[in-house]
C-alpha cells in the first residue's frame, strides 16, 4: 500500500489497477405491496414508527438504483475499506448511518451478537403469528433458515384488515428488517435479521453499527467473488 | 455520505434530499463515466444534513474499529475520513492503523434447533 503525505491516500500504480470488473448481484425484492400497506399507518402512526425503528418507511419509497451501486463497487479498495477515486476517497461512516437511518447512537448500546437465536416463541409474541404456523412456515436458503417475505406479508395484511396497527408496526419493521436492511435472498426474511430486529424491540439495542457493518461485508463477499 | 450536487438547506436526512430531488437518469455507462470523472473538487464536504454529533474515532485495544455485524464482524477506518468530518487530512495514517480484519460467524444454523 502506498501512502502519501498531505493527499491521504493515494491511488495504486495503473497497472494493479487493471482489477478484473467486480460483479455485482443485487437482490431484488419486490417493494410494491409493502409501500401500499405501510400508506395505511395513519401519520401518528407513522412518527410512532419512526420513533421506534428510525427511518425505514423513508427507505421503503427509494428505489434501488443498480447502475450506480454497480459503478461505485467498481471503486472500493477491500483493504482500505473505503472507495478510492482520483484524488480523494470515501468511508461510509457510522454518523452518516446514523443521519441516514435517524436512529441516533447517543446514549444507545450499539447491536451485540449472540450466538443463540430467537426463539418462535418471542417471534410469536411480537407479530402474534401462532407458534406452529410459524415452525410450519420456516424455510432454508442456503444454509440459513427464515421465513419467505410473502408469508410474513400476507400476515401484515391479515394485520391491517383488523386495525391492529401496533402489531402491524411491528411485522412491517421485521420485514424491512429482512429485505432493506439485511437482504440475504430474494422474497426470503433471513432468521439473522429477525434475531437483530428482536435485539432492537426487546432489548433496545442500535442497529446502526451492525447495518455499516453489513455494508462492509457485502463489498468484502462481493470482491471475495463469494 | 458526501454529497454530490446541490446543497438543499433544510435538509435534514439524507434519505428527503434523494426523495425531493429525483436523480438524472443516466445508463450504466453514463454513471461509469460521471463517477470516474468525479473529482475533491465536485464532492460537498459540509452538506447541509449533516449535524456533528460524537465521531466514534477509534476503539480502546483495537488499531481501528471492529463493527460487529449480523453476519460476521469487520474492520472500519474512521481515520480515512477525516476529511467527510470535517477536518483537514494531516500527514498519513500509520498502515498500523489500517490493519484490515473480518470474520464470519461459523454458521451452524441447518444443525441447530429453534427452541
Amino acid at each position: 500500500m502506498e501512502v502519501h503525505p498531505g493527499l491521504g491516500v493515494e491511488r495504486r500504480s495503473k497497472a494493479s489497477d487493471l482489477k478484473k470488473k467486480l460483479k455485482c448481484e443485487p437482490i431484488r425484492n419486490n417493494f410494491s405491496n409493502l409501500r401500499e400497506l405501510s400508506r395505511k399507518l395513519k401519520s401518528i402512526q407513522r412518527a410512532a414508527f419512526r420513533r421506534k425503528y428510525g427511518n425505514l418507511l423513508g427507505l421503503l419509497e427509494l428505489d434501488i438504483e443498480i447502475d450506480i451501486v454497480t459503478a461505485l463497487a467498481q471503486y472500493y479498495d477491500s483493504s482500505m475499506r473505503c472507495f478510492l477515486f482520483q484524488d480523494f476517497q470515501l468511508v461510509p461512516t457510522i454518523e452518516e448511518y446514523e443521519q441516514i437511518l435517524d436512529l441516533p447512537l447517543d446514549g444507545g448500546i450499539p447491536y451485540r451478537h449472540y450466538e443463540q437465536h430467537s426463539s418462535i416463541l418471542t417471534i410469536s409474541s411480537i407479530t402474534k403469528i401462532p407458534q406452529d404456523m410459524l415452525k410450519g412456515w420456516l424455510i432454508s436458503v442456503r444454509n440459513t433458515r427464515g421465513f419467505s417475505q410473502r408469508f410474513l406479508e400476507a400476515h401484515l395484511q391479515q394485520l391491517s384488515i383488523k386495525e391492529d396497527w401496533e402489531t402491524f408496526i411491528d411485522v412491517l419493521a421485521l420485514i424491512l428488517y429482512g429485505t432493506i436492511l439485511f437482504p440475504y435472498s430474494n422474497d426470503y426474511v433471513e432468521y439473522a435479521a429477525i434475531n437483530i430486529f428482536v435485539a432492537v424491540r426487546t432489548r433496545f439495542e442500535n442497529p446502526v453499527t451492525a447495518v455499516l457493518a453489513d455494508t462492509y461485508l457485502a463489498l468484502d463477499c462481493a470482491m471475495k467473488g463469494m | 455520505m458526501s454529497g454530490i450536487g446541490d446543497n438543499i438547506l433544510g435538509v435534514r436526512c439524507p434519505i428527503e434530499l434523494v426523495t425531493r430531488k429525483k436523480l438524472d437518469k443516466r445508463t450504466r455507462k453514463e454513471w461509469a463515466l460521471f463517477i470516474a470523472g468525479l473529482n475533491q473538487k465536485k464532492i460537498i464536504w459540509q452538506p447541509s444534513w449533516q449535524q456533528r454529533s460524537k465521531l466514534i474515532y477509534s476503539c480502546e485495544g483495537f488499531p481501528n474499529v471492529p463493527l460487529i455485524g449480523i453476519r460476521g464482524c469487520i474492520s472500519y477506518n474512521p481515520v480515512l475520513a477525516q476529511r467527510q468530518f470535517g477536518y483537514p487530512i494531516k500527514g498519513a495514517p500509520i498502515p498500523d492503523v489500517l490493519v484490515p480484519f473480518v470474520c464470519y460467524y461459523q454458521d451452524g444454523f441447518v444443525n441447530d434447533t429453534l427452541r
